[in-house]
């Protein structure tokens, strides 16, 4: 039978095509309660709280900097809550969330308004205060095992889309489907990013004395 | 093991053999498992850093102190997201506020950006409302409002 390529809204039920039934996006109890009323809104916060928190440090590698993006990723979501709208789709899997992937969004925009800012204001480069900032950090305060230290550093090492790929897979746990969401890539194109990103990290340890 | 394309066919074969493997590493490691049974492996230089990565990359939980501050103020700019009502008397002019120079104290550049080019009039906030950082109340409070009306926007 010849599908019609715009069905009547009168026609007989039966006769209306069956849609594939929309797969339920895991926040969207959280995300609707948040709608209804701000203040619900500290759920979704609480819940990613360190996701957010971790992808801002691995890309700044500095802790207050990663505070502050942060913060104003929550707060920006907030602001715009109300007006988020969910876009499931049935191959984004079970566990999937469109508002984290809306979130993470706000995320790497803030991080590279952060960097845009942090270039118009060459006094205070980012790279010289990061890597101090990332030496304090892991070795006094987060004492890091040597080989976790050397996995960090190369991770840095990446260029950006590499880096921010396997860290959103390896740290964040997000499937192919969020990354490329969050970075506006094909998953295709997510999927060799990360394959190569393992390729060079995998030389790049090969390379250096453990 | 994949070894048997060239060029762009062979690497998007690969990534995939890579991905499925990551899929089932991870699947495992938040069952607490070491390993994951998979079909089918990348070479082995792929597998071990995987492994390797998905054991020894760190995760940072930011202090509890700065949680519970964001959280303090997130409810502050929820509860003025929810008093809709604001006397016209404490109201004063957003856009001289957001057009002063950012000097990187917890100032809004991201919203100011996006919000700045809709503005088609005055908008106003609570004269309360002064420091950089509670005019990240004021900015949320009216692109709430300005959500609500309408549109999607991307932020």
């Amino acid at each position: 039978m010849t599908r019609p390529a715009f069905w009547k809204v009168d026609a007989p039920e039966e006769e209306r095509p069956r849609r594939t039934p929309r797969r339920v996006d895991s926040d969207r109890p959280l995300v609707e309660a948040a709608q209804a009323d701000p203040a619900r809104f500290e759920a979704l916060y609480r819940k990613y709280l360190a996701q957010v928190y971790n992808f801002a440090f691995y890309e700044l590698r500095d802790q207050h900097e990663a505070e502050d993006v942060t913060a104003r990723t929550f707060l920006a979501a907030l602001a715009s809550i109300a007006s988020f709208e969910e876009r499931a789709r049935p191959a984004d899997g079970d566990g999937a969330s469109t508002f984290r992937v809306w979130l993470f969004q706000i995320a790497r925009n803030t991080i590279a308004e952060r960097r845009r800012r942090v270039r118009r204001r060459p006094e205070a480069p980012l790279e010289a205060a990061s890597s101090v900032a990332a030496e304090i950090d892991l070795a006094h305060e987060v004492a890091l095992h040597d080989d976790a230290m050397a996995a960090w550093q190369a991770i840095g090492r990446l260029p950006d889309d590499r880096r921010r790929a396997l860290v959103l897979r390896f740290v964040d746990e997000m499937t192919t489907s969020e990354i490329a969401g969050i970075l506006g890539r094909s998953e295709g194109a997510v999927r060799v990013l990360i394959h190569r990103a393992l390729r060079s990290v995998a030389r790049d340890l090969d390379d250096r004395p453990q | 093991m994949t070894s048997g394309f060239a060029g762009r066919e062979g690497i998007q074969v690969d990534a995939l053999v890579t991905d499925g493997y990551l899929d089932s590493l991870l699947a495992a490691h938040a069952r607490g498992a070491d390993h994951a049974p998979t079909t089918s492996l990348p070479a082995d230089p792929i597998r071990s850093i995987a492994d390797r990565l998905a054991r020894e990359l760190p995760r940072y939980h930011p202090s509890f102190r700065f949680e519970e501050t964001l959280a303090a103020r997130l409810a502050e700019v929820a509860r003025t997201m929810r008093s809709q009502d604001l006397p016209e008397r404490r109201l004063k002019s957003l856009p001289s506020e957001m057009g002063e120079p950012n000097d990187g104290d917890g100032s809004v550049d991201r919203i100011d950006v996006h919000l700045r080019p809709s503005l088609g009039r005055p908008l106003f906030i609570g004269s309360a409302v002064t420091s950089a950082a509670l005019s990240l109340v004021g900015v949320a409070y009216i692109a709430w409002r300005r959500g609500r009306s309408g549109s999607t926007r991307a932020i």
